[in-house]
């Protein structure tokens, strides 16, 4: 069965989350505070790790560290919203994604999902093509199609593209992109560059640019491609 | 104009507005006026002796007349002291008076009195006549004199009103600086004067000069203390070639000191009156925040509480029904919450996290936010070319959020709410369009200040803490623009938002 840990110092939030996750059939392990969840990590078999950024006995940047340094759960951290550089600081250093309080239960379930699948198929596992809804990628030719109609994209607009659908459903930061596709010479001003760059890759496969179906802006965080 | 400098200054010498170059043109000038001025004085002399003669003239040739006509002797002594009467009147000066009686007693001696043509005189009553002649001639041209100097002074006393008024004044409704500079600009255009004002008020030293065109450095220098509650708070003096009294110096002195502290009194009236305001407003904040968070919470509590108790009694159905209110008072407590917190920001004084962000990206995020929380139907209307802008978008984002959501409260339920924007040359448009009942004309600014509310469409909707809209004027103004609403045609509210816009490279 599925183990997920709850590090979560607030009661009632835990025992929604526990109520929640355990009529989804997970198995929920709880740690109170970080040094207690620090340990249940490194010493069960854990999958996923909902962690609270706003711990008591320590800042959950340095739980991600210790955690991070043995073992490859997912680990999705929970904040208050107005906390966004807590977030992004975490999602560049080594957490999968985010959920900002107050959420919801199928906010919740689906993050859980998501950190799942992409911890059994490892990112570097190289894959010939996709297909998530109507949009079809194929990695050797570089073709890209739509509705089965074929889309041109710029080699950047594809590298975005195919890394946003290989880590689909979970968050990329803007941070991540940059440094993916620009290498590490990324700037701040940069952001603008990929702002750009994702405007026009929406209007070649979204139907409603403005509404995107398939790439989300998670505001202030980075992108996210969404499977349903 | 406005010397503010920390050090009182001694001497007119000490104004330190003159280089070398500067200093020579003032000299030259100077020097020139000072020549006009002479040449003023010797013309008023010329004019005035000429006139003295004239007078003396005419009335030589009228006593010829009235010789020949054989009147009395008496008559010619008349006409010359008539004569004196008139140049009295006319002349600038008693001392042309003087010198007429003078004059008129020797040319009777000499025309009128035997032996004629001569200073000499046949009989020596005639000295008596001449001395009383002077005399009476004197004394009723030293009235006239003086009654016309009693004119020009009460001429001057009306003029010391008319000052006076005029640097009350210049007080009224005006700041400190303004006041002093616009009394002391009166102060030497009345009496071609050059003044110089220095005090300290406040926090600030002022050191104003002021100089009438017609003023020239010559004069006596007036000074005089200003002082406020028996302390010298500065210094009024006053260089003119007009006679001033110092009393009447000291007068202008205080009465810039009074009003001074006049304006004192007003700002200070006037910040009580905001704290009072102020104070009424946190007073009004913590009613309507406690009503706010308190409402939904007594459904939250009694709501689960009720379930609690009666689990196995109460249906299915009715057992979902006080889950969803549960769940709906949550979000509206949130709702609350957050635009609390967005209030009490703006009282801080808002900082923007200011970033280059896309339009687009703002309304979709606004968009996936509201399109499950409301029932109408929100549409939204971009150009077809991206629009960029700096913009704290989390704050944005919420001012289209309370637009929506008010837009929302007051709309039927399955009508059109558009979200729309637009670049106009050098602005960017957003517009929230409703298709409710409008807003009446009255009402369309009082909308915007804080508590204000308009009646609910729906009895199912709440009345809200009447925050939205004032927190989205507080965003757009930080943001260097401004909000209004105007009439939807041919139903309902366009909240209209407009900012600068600077188009970017992309």
């Amino acid at each position: 069965m599925t183990k997920v840990l709850l590090i979560e110092d607030d009661h009632t939030l835990r025992s929604f989350m526990r109520v929640l996750l355990t009529a989804q059939n997970y198995e929920v392990i709880e740690a109170t505070d970080a040094k207690q969840g620090i340990t249940l990590a490194l010493s069960l078999p854990i999958d996923v790790i909902i962690l609270d950024l706003g711990l008591p006995d320590m800042d959950g940047l340095s739980v991600i560290e210790q955690i991070r340094e043995h073992i490859q759960s997912g680990i999705i951290v929970v904040s208050a919203r107005d906390k966004e550089n807590d977030k992004i600081f975490a999602l560049d250093h080594g957490a999968d994604d985010y959920l900002t309080k107050p959420f919801n239960a199928q906010e919740l379930l689906a993050r859980i999902r998501v950190s799942l699948r992409h911890r059994s198929t490892t990112i570097t596992e190289s894959v010939e093509s996709l297909k998530i809804r109507d949009i079809h990628i194929d990695f050797d030719k570089h073709l890209v199609f739509v509705l089965n109609n074929e889309v041109h994209l710029s080699p950047i607009e594809f590298e975005i593209l195919s890394l946003l659908m290989k880590n689909h459903g979970k968050v990329l930061t803007h941070h991540f992109l940059l440094n993916k596709i620009w290498g590490s010479q990324a700037l701040e001003n940069d952001v603008q560059t990929l702002r750009v760059t994702m405007a026009n890759l929406r209007r070649k496969i979204e139907s409603t640019p403005a509404i995107p179906e398939y790439i989300l802006t998670e505001i202030g965080v980075g992108y996210r491609f969404v499977d349903s | 104009m406005n010397n503010v400098s920390s050090k009182p200054l001694k001497k007119f010498s000490d104004i330190p507005f003159l280089d070398n170059q500067e200093m020579e043109f003032f000299v030259s000038g100077n020097r020139k006026r000072y020549n006009e001025f002479i040449m003023k004085q010797m013309n008023e002399v010329t004019k005035n002796l000429t006139f003295v003669v004239g007078i003396l003239l005419i009335s030589t040739l009228m006593s010829y007349i009235f010789s020949y006509l054989e009147f009395q002797e008496a008559t010619i002594i008349i006409i010359y002291m008539l004569g004196v009467i008139i140049i009295s009147q006319f002349t600038t000066h008693y001392i042309y008076g003087f010198v007429a009686s003078l004059l008129s007693v020797l040319a009777f001696n000499f025309f009128f009195t035997h032996p004629l043509y001569t200073f000499n005189i046949s009989q020596p009553d005639y000295l008596f006549t001449f001395f009383i002649m002077f005399i009476a001639s004197f004394l009723s041209s030293s009235l006239t004199s003086k009654l016309k100097s009693e004119k020009r002074l009460s001429q001057l006393k009306t003029n010391q009103v008319l000052v006076v008024e005029a640097i009350n004044h210049s007080f009224q409704g005006n700041e400190l600086s303004v006041a002093l500079y616009a009394s002391i600009n009166l102060i030497a255009e009345n009496y071609d004067a050059e003044v110089l004002l220095q005090c300290s008020w406040g926090r600030h030293d002022y050191a104003l000069t002021a100089k009438s065109n017609t003023a020239i450095n010559l004069g006596q220098v007036h000074e005089a203390e200003i002082s406020l509650d028996k302390r010298s708070i500065g210094k009024l003096s006053i260089r003119s070639t007009y006679n001033l009294d110092d009393t009447w110096i000291q007068t202008l002195a205080d009465l810039i000191g009074q009003n001074i502290e006049h304006l004192d009194l007003m700002e200070k009236q006037t910040q009580a009156k905001l704290e009072i305001r102020e104070q009424k407003m946190r007073n009004d904040l913590l009613g309507a925040i406690s009503h706010d968070l308190r409402t939904p919470l007594a459904t939250i509590i009694g709501s689960s509480d009720t379930l609690l108790e009666n689990l196995d009694q109460i249906k299915l159905d009715e057992q979902r029904e006080l889950l969803e209110n549960i769940k709906q008072d949550g979000q509206w407590l949130l709702n609350s919450v957050e635009n609390i917190l967005s209030f009490m920001r703006v009282e801080e004084g808002i900082k923007l996290n200011t970033n280059l962000e896309s339009v687009e990206e703002l309304f979709g995020d606004v968009l996936s936010r509201m399109v499950n929380r409301i029932t109408q139907k929100l549409v939204l209307n971009l150009p077809p070319d991206p629009i960029y802008t700096r913009m704290d978008i989390q704050l944005m984002g919420k001012v289209l959020i309370n637009l929506i959501d008010n837009a929302s409260k007051n709309a039927p339920a399955d009508s059109l709410i558009t979200l729309r924007a637009e670049v106009k040359g050098d602005r960017l448009i957003y517009e929230v369009i409703d298709e409710g009942p409008g807003i009446p004309e009255n009402m369309k600014r009082s909308i915007f200040e804080r508590f204000a509310s308009i009646d609910k469409v729906h009895s199912s909707q709440r009345k809200g803490l009447g925050l939205g809209l004032a927190i989205c004027k507080s965003i757009v103004e930080a943001h260097g623009g401004r909000i209004v609403v105007r009439d939807n045609v041919p139903q309902g509210s366009n909240f209209h938002c407009e900012f600068p816009y600077v188009g970017v490279e992309t």
